[in-house]
């Protein structure tokens, strides 16, 4: 069985934000990052299919510059089997989804499994799984919780929704996003890290899929304004407050 | 996404990261996690019952901090010594007593049977204890020979096909809970040796040491030697001289360097979130010039020490670093994480001396930092002698 994890780099999550370039661009500078805290799941659950059935491979792949090597090794180290990076920072989840369908397609790689986190956790996208399953026409299961491979090779799947759980039977090939604790993340041992050093790497070049969309400028909210305390008695404040000042009566 | 949740932001100014490879940060991430995780959440209540955490050893040894670079067929993972110092850097930042378990087991255990041991004993001690299974400790100091080890009393006598060991050793990490024991005594003719004792040999106990204010999560102990009969092959046969034990103070003294960064960054970290969200005077301490130029000065230590661990390390990978540039990254780094302790601790005003925020425990241990594996005033004269020629030891 052959799985492909795709996983993106984010800003760790206690990470300061701020923009650069007039607005157009995350501020990189002194940040921390890590992979994708969803894609995270989905590599746990990659690594516990591995550690329970034979002949299991997994892949992972990273649209990004080689800010994301790090990331990649990490992913060796918890074990998996094989990386590879595809050399350009996408603009948006359709390059993304592209570049990745496009590897697959050159490498000639079959995969049965392919899972990617439900969304990324600073643009919230939650595109990238739906576009790559689509480009290959292959099954798509977002927000997955829980996934179980049975022994006729179908799927069995819990996803969460607003307020309840639905039970689903699919079948391989299948695009999988995973959501929290789908599987437990894994700590890379020294041990793993320094197995990681002989698996296999490959860096390609992008095959110059185009975005579909283009970020114009990223803004802040809006700092909060001080909560202002009136005292119960003081009515008479309270409503020249919402009269003269917040004008709402 | 996890329960505890860890707000500590790792500070690198000088862009420090672009001289580490990839691995070596992904080996400073996984502890780090791990420290979030395992460490953080547990550590203030074991420091203040004064008890260490021994749940978290196979934990550890599962991470693969305990003999990171012992080579792999002997258990080790075989990483470069800037991945050694990531461990301490992230262990210490939980708290020093855990780095000081690691420390102990890595460099002052499984590095003397390593370098100084027979193939048998490589084989016997090394998988286990860096499985976790055996627990080991180091034995230099003694009731009466702190920083002069060279003057020691305990003495190994030769008994036909066994040694006779007799003495006793002070201060000693790890010491009550230890199944083996790194132990130096001269012999008739006056050479330190090293051997291993097993916990239940007869003549030998372990007393922990009580009333600590400072590694209180860290066992430290007493061991007695009352004519312990000692086989032979229990020996370090490549040890011989005062050398052998200073020169797994070299390796343990390097992994300080690099953990007491951890330890003031977390102090650091601490002062400035406090700092901007304190206010007095109506305003945020931290808009003031004094807590500014307390900060600023901590963020330029924590830079330097950032830089000589890291400038250390490459010497250390490349088999150049000496003793003597190891004391001044230990005597260096020690005495500005602990300064940087005392400032960020008066920073947090009353706050700081509770046990909600990390900073008066990483205080306290950093003052037996500050003592273990050769005092400050030691490291100083090591450096005079090495700047003059001239030895102001004695
Ligand atoms: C928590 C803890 C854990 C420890 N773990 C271990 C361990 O695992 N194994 C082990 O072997 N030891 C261990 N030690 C012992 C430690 O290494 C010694 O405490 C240290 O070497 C200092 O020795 P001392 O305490 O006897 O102080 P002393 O040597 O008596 O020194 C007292 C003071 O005199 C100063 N001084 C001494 N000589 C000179 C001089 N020539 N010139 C100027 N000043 C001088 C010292 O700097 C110090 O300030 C541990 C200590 C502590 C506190």
């Amino acid at each position: 069985m052959k799985i492909l994890v795709a996983i993106a780099r984010t800003p760790d999550t206690t990470a300061p934000i701020d923009f650069v370039d007039d607005g157009r661009k995350y501020k990189e500078e002194g940040v921390q990052f890590i992979i994708n805290p969803y894609d995270e799941f989905a590599l746990a659950k990659a690594m516990d299919i591995k550690d329970e059935r034979q002949d299991v491979e997994v892949t992972v792949i990273s649209v990004d510059s080689n800010k994301a090597d790090q990331l990649l090794r990490k992913a060796l180290a918890v074990g998996a089997d094989k990386a590879v990076r595809i050399d350009i920072e996408p603009e948006d989840a359709w390059q993304t989804a592209g570049e990745i369908v496009e590897w697959i397609k050159k490498s000639g790689e079959q995969f049965d499994l392919i899972f990617t986190g439900k969304e990324t956790i600073n643009y919230n996208g939650g595109l990238v799984g739906g576009y790559i399953a689509s480009l290959l026409g292959y099954t798509y299961v977002p927000e997955t919780y829980k996934l179980s491979i049975m022994d006729d090779g179908k799927l069995d799947i819990v996803r969460e929704i607003e307020g309840g759980k639905v039970y689903l039977k699919t079948t391989m090939p299948a695009v999988i996003t995973a959501v929290e604790y789908l599987a437990e993340p894994r700590l890379p041992s020294m041990r793993g890290i320094m197995q990681a050093r002989t698996k296999p790497f490959s860096v390609e070049q992008p095959t110059g899929i185009e975005p579909l969309t283009t970020t114009v400028k990223h803004y802040l909210p809006p700092q909060r304004k001080e909560c202002k305390l009136i005292d119960p008695e003081n009515i008479e404040e309270l409503v020249e407050i919402l009269h003269k000042e917040i004008k709402v009566i | 996404m996890a329960d505890f949740v860890d707000l500590y932001q790792y500070h690198d100014y000088y862009a420090v990261d672009d001289l580490l490879s990839d691995e070596h940060k992904v080996v400073r991430d996984s502890v780090r996690r791990w420290v979030s995780q395992k460490v953080k959440p547990i550590i203030e209540e074991y420091a203040q019952k004064a008890e260490f955490p021994k749940h978290l050893i196979p934990e550890l040894a599962q991470l693969g901090a305990l003999g990171p670079t012992i080579p792999p067929e002997y258990g080790g993972a075989g990483l470069d010594y800037i991945s050694y110092g990531m461990i301490t850097m992230e262990l210490e930042r939980g708290d020093s007593g855990i780095r000081s378990f690691a420390s102990v087991q890595s460099s002052l255990v499984m590095f003397p049977i390593f370098k100084y041991g027979s193939e048998e004993q490589k084989r016997k001690y090394l998988p286990k204890l860096a499985k976790g299974e055996l627990i080991g400790c180091f034995g230099l100091t003694e009731p009466n020979h702190g920083s002069d080890p060279g003057s020691m009393e305990s003495r190994l006598e030769d008994n036909g096909d066994h040694y006779v060991l007799n003495g006793s050793k002070m201060w000693i990490t790890n010491g009550s809970i230890c199944d083996i024991a790194v132990v130096w005594a001269k012999d008739e003719s006056g050479i330190v040796r090293g051997v291993i004792l097993e916990k239940d040999m007869e003549g030998f106990q372990r007393f922990p040491i009580h009333n600590k204010w400072s590694l209180r999560a860290s066992d430290t102990g007493e061991l007695v030697f009352d004519n312990v009969k000692v086989p032979k092959e229990n020996v370090l046969p490549l040890a011989e001289g005062l050398r052998a034990p200073l020169s797994c103070l070299t390796q343990a003294r390097y992994g300080i360097a690099w953990g007491v960064i951890g330890a003031a960054m977390e102090c650091f970290d601490t002062a400035v979130r406090y700092s901007k969200e304190r206010k007095q005077f109506g305003r945020p301490i931290g808009s003031f010039q004094l807590i500014q130029a307390k900060l600023a000065d901590m963020l330029t230590e924590i830079t330097k020490m950032q830089l000589i661990a890291w400038r250390l390390g490459t010497l250390m990978n490349e088999g150049k670093a000496r003793p003597q540039q190891v004391s001044l990254a230990k005597r260096n780094n020690v005495y500005h994480a602990l300064q940087i302790a005392r400032d960020s601790r008066q920073i947090l005003g009353a706050m700081g001396i509770t046990g909600d925020y990390p900073i008066m425990r990483h205080m306290m241990n950093l003052e037996s930092v500050i003592t273990y594996e050769g005092t400050h005033e030691i490291h100083t004269l090591v450096l005079g002698q090495d700047i003059t020629g001239f030895n102001a030891f004695k």
